[in-house]
């Protein structure tokens, strides 16, 4: 049963790559362009998710776990995580499978990353996760969630929450423009699936969770740095994920090494450690939290995904929007033709 | 007289090709062209969508080899 | 090298993975789902005659109706009232008397039930396995029994003969607070708290991980296989663990114990009192989420 950890890897790498789905870019292209299509994947993808895990865990066939709310973890780590993430141009998930693409910025991004999660899981900042973590906050004795603190069935939460989301996108207009990947649809329900299928695959060989990039990775970066490799079900999925988004960049003609300019290597470096030190003390990353735990309705993963959302905002703010504002403020001159602050 | 400005950022991370397209384009004026050339297929995706967004218009896109287009656009 | 391109290729790649994808979900699925196969410790079906059987419940009930020609020991029979060993075990001597008076001996077959809410019958069952009788619990209870078309009867049975075989009581499934003591500085077994997470998380026995017993034994039924898998691997109890079970109260330990057997653990050691008491007994206590014993990582670790 172990191997339906690379076979979950394979298909979710596939799908992140063809599906342009990476949550750094959806998140900030709100910012950005106003446009919120990959944040409509996103959305798509947790409500699949949220509908197939409410429905097998309410029959009583899937075991679930929730992410557990540390409230000081998950905003700090959060917020770290959102600033690296924009940093290294792309989240966990976005970072991996641009790798098996061939962005050597990307590889760089990981190696910060692995070495950010080892460093605050057992090195030099260790004390502060443990600090952050000992005020655990429960709900009669679980891990909260939603639904748990309001006292209600999960699915009085779900069905409006799906509702809402089928307005929002009932309500976006359509891009003429078609890409060669997947459309957001397609991304959606398939990176939806393949989580799903995730949590079963995943609970029958002893590992009651989804998809998640964090406690994987660091298995492999603390096999790197001089301990033992254990060959869990995550671990496996890692590798997978790589070979996935390879196997999907190479079938479809986009398998490519591209190489940015050093300044650039710097800055994906930094945002990995960024990325690995928030998603650690966070508990998660965008994939385990903000995609798997929020289909459990997990309160730390809400949290931790809306602190996220504000570290990727702030930066994306710093790095893009306000140079972007300054310099309209300094090129315009009255009666220049062009058309100042047209589609920013 | 329309100017035509090339700008290259294949090899750049996300999401430069976006920011660099959307910059150089506000130098321009209406009836310019931009010609972007990426390597990056997330930034074909953006790089159009912006553009529709924005009003411009999408003139050309052309792949040049594995991975790489060049994408034409006109200011609005 | 050499790309695939074009639509064709693609497509087939694909296919390929969403077959697999659905082939490892469906499996995960079965795996979840499948019963558990659990012979020496439940059993699904009896047949009143065939074996002897024992009613665990309160007399009312009992005299109300019950299995045809079952025998009565009322596990609350079985706990002490007495002062500090409120909530566990009445004593050893006390314990014989019961079972010897219900006249079942070692090696013979019992089969015992409760009501189907699993708080008497695990009780009853782990004192008996506790004397050497082969006994095991109806799963589901009197509740499932019916549902297949019991009928349940109110004649009494007659007064079964004491049993005559001396029963020897094996103090290594059912230990002492003081005994465990010693064990666990010795290290010779691993502590599991099986009370409700919120007490656990209160304050719990150095060292102790932690499964509910709720989770192991659900509505007073067994968990199906990788259900309890998922609950076991991350405290990482496997069937080489030499688990040290206590609970609230012994009632609890038992529901545990009761689970923990039918998935094959062997080596099962049941604390006989209630919790209170490993407290007074001078146990070393801790608050913090435990270190797995094989595991080198520090704990709070599957939300990753």
């Amino acid at each position: 049963m172990l191997l339906s950890g690379l076979v979950v890897g394979l298909a979710f790498g596939y799908a992140l790559q063809r599906g342009r789905f990476c949550t750094n870019t959806a998140f900030r292209d709100v910012l950005l362009i106003r446009d919120d299509t990959l944040l409509r994947a996103w959305a798509l993808a947790v409500a699949v998710q949220l509908l197939g895990v409410t429905a097998l865990a309410g029959g009583g066939w899937l075991p679930v776990t929730v992410p557990p709310l540390w409230l000081g973890a998950n905003l700090l780590g959060g917020v770290a995580f959102g600033i690296g993430m924009v940093l290294a141009g792309g989240c966990s998930s976005g970072t991996c499978y641009r790798v098996g693409e061939g962005l050597a910025g990307s590889l760089l991004a990981l190696i910060g990353f692995g070495v950010g999660i080892v460093v605050m899981a057992e090195g030099a900042l260790a004390p502060l996760q443990e600090a952050l973590r000992r005020p655990l906050s429960t709900f009669d004795g679980e891990a909260p969630t939603l639904p748990g603190l309001l006292g209600v069935d999960p699915w009085l939460v779900v069905l409006p929450l799906l509702v809402i989301i089928a307005v929002w996108f009932w309500r976006s207009g359509r891009s003429s423009y078609r890409s060669g990947g997947w459309d957001w649809r397609a991304a959606g329900v398939a990176l939806g699936v393949v989580g799903v299928a995730a949590w079963l695959a995943s609970s029958a060989a002893g590992r009651p969770y989804g998809l998640s990039m964090t406690g994987p990775l660091r298995t492999w970066f603390e096999a790197l740095f001089g301990g033992s490799l254990t060959l869990d079900w995550g671990s496996l999925l890692i590798v997978g994920l790589l070979a996935g988004s390879f196997l999907s960049a190479l079938v479809n003609g986009e398998l490519r090494w591209r190489v940015p300019k050093g300044s650039r290597l710097l800055q994906s470096g930094a945002g990995g450690l960024f990325m690995g030190t928030g998603a650690q003390l966070a508990g998660g990353c965008t994939i385990g939290h903000s995609l798997t735990g929020l289909s459990v309705l997990s309160l730390g993963s809400m949290v931790s995904t809306a602190a996220i959302l504000l570290g990727a905002w702030a930066t994306a703010y710093w790095l893009f929007v306000r140079p972007m504002r300054r310099m309209l403020r300094t090129t315009t001159a009255p009666g220049t033709p062009a058309a100042v602050g047209r589609g920013t | 007289m329309p100017h035509s400005v090339t700008l290259d950022v294949r090899g750049e991370i996300c999401p430069y090709p976006l920011f660099e397209a959307k910059r150089r384009m506000e130098e321009l004026g209406s009836g310019d062209t931009l010609e972007v050339l990426i390597d990056y297929p997330l930034a074909l995706d953006n790089v159009t969508r912006w553009a529709e967004n924005a009003g411009h218009e999408v003139v050309s896109v052309e792949e040049l080899g594995a991975s790489e287009w060049r994408i034409v656009l006109r200011h609005a | 090298m050499t790309v695939i391109r074009g639509m064709p290729g693609a497509r087939a790649v694909e296919v390929a993975l969403l077959a697999l994808l659905v082939a490892a979900a469906g499996l995960g699925f079965v795996g979840l789902n499948r019963p558990l196969p659990a012979e020496d410790a439940v059993v699904t079906l009896t047949v009143p005659g065939a074996v002897t059987v024992v009613d665990a419940r309160g007399p009312l009930a009992y005299r109300q109706g019950h299995l045809p020609g079952a025998r009565h020991l009322y596990a609350r029979d079985l706990l002490s009232f007495e002062g500090a060993s409120v909530g566990g075990l009445a004593s050893s001597d006390a314990l014989a008397e019961q079972v010897r008076a219900l006249g079942v001996a070692p090696g013979e077959e019992v089969v015992v039930y409760d009501g189907g809410d699993g708080w008497d019958a695990p009780l009853v069952t782990l004192v008996l396995h506790a004397f050497g009788v082969e006994a095991r619990m109806l799963a589901g209870g009197l509740e499932a029994w019916r549902a297949r078309g019991g009928e349940p009867s109110d004649t009494l049975p007659a007064k079964p003969e004491p049993s005559e075989v001396g029963l020897t009581f094996d103090d290594r499934l059912l230990v002492e607070a003081a005994e465990a003591g010693q064990h666990l500085a010795d290290g010779a077994i691993a502590p599991l708290d099986v009370r409700p997470r919120a007490d656990y998380q209160r304050e719990h026995v150095e060292g102790a991980v932690h499964v509910s017993a709720d989770a192991l034994l659900p509505g007073g039924t067994l968990p199906r296989w990788s259900m309890l898998t998922a609950r076991l691997e991350p405290a990482r109890i496997t069937r080489d663990t030499h688990p040290f079970v206590y609970g609230g109260d012994v009632r609890e330990a038992a529901r545990a114990y009761l689970t923990l057997k039918a998935y094959g653990l062997e080596h099962l050691h049941v604390y006989r009192g209630a919790y209170p008491a490993l407290r007074t007994a001078g146990l070393p206590l801790s608050q913090a989420e435990t270190v797995r014993a094989t595991s080198e990582r520090s704990s709070s670790r599957c939300w990753r």
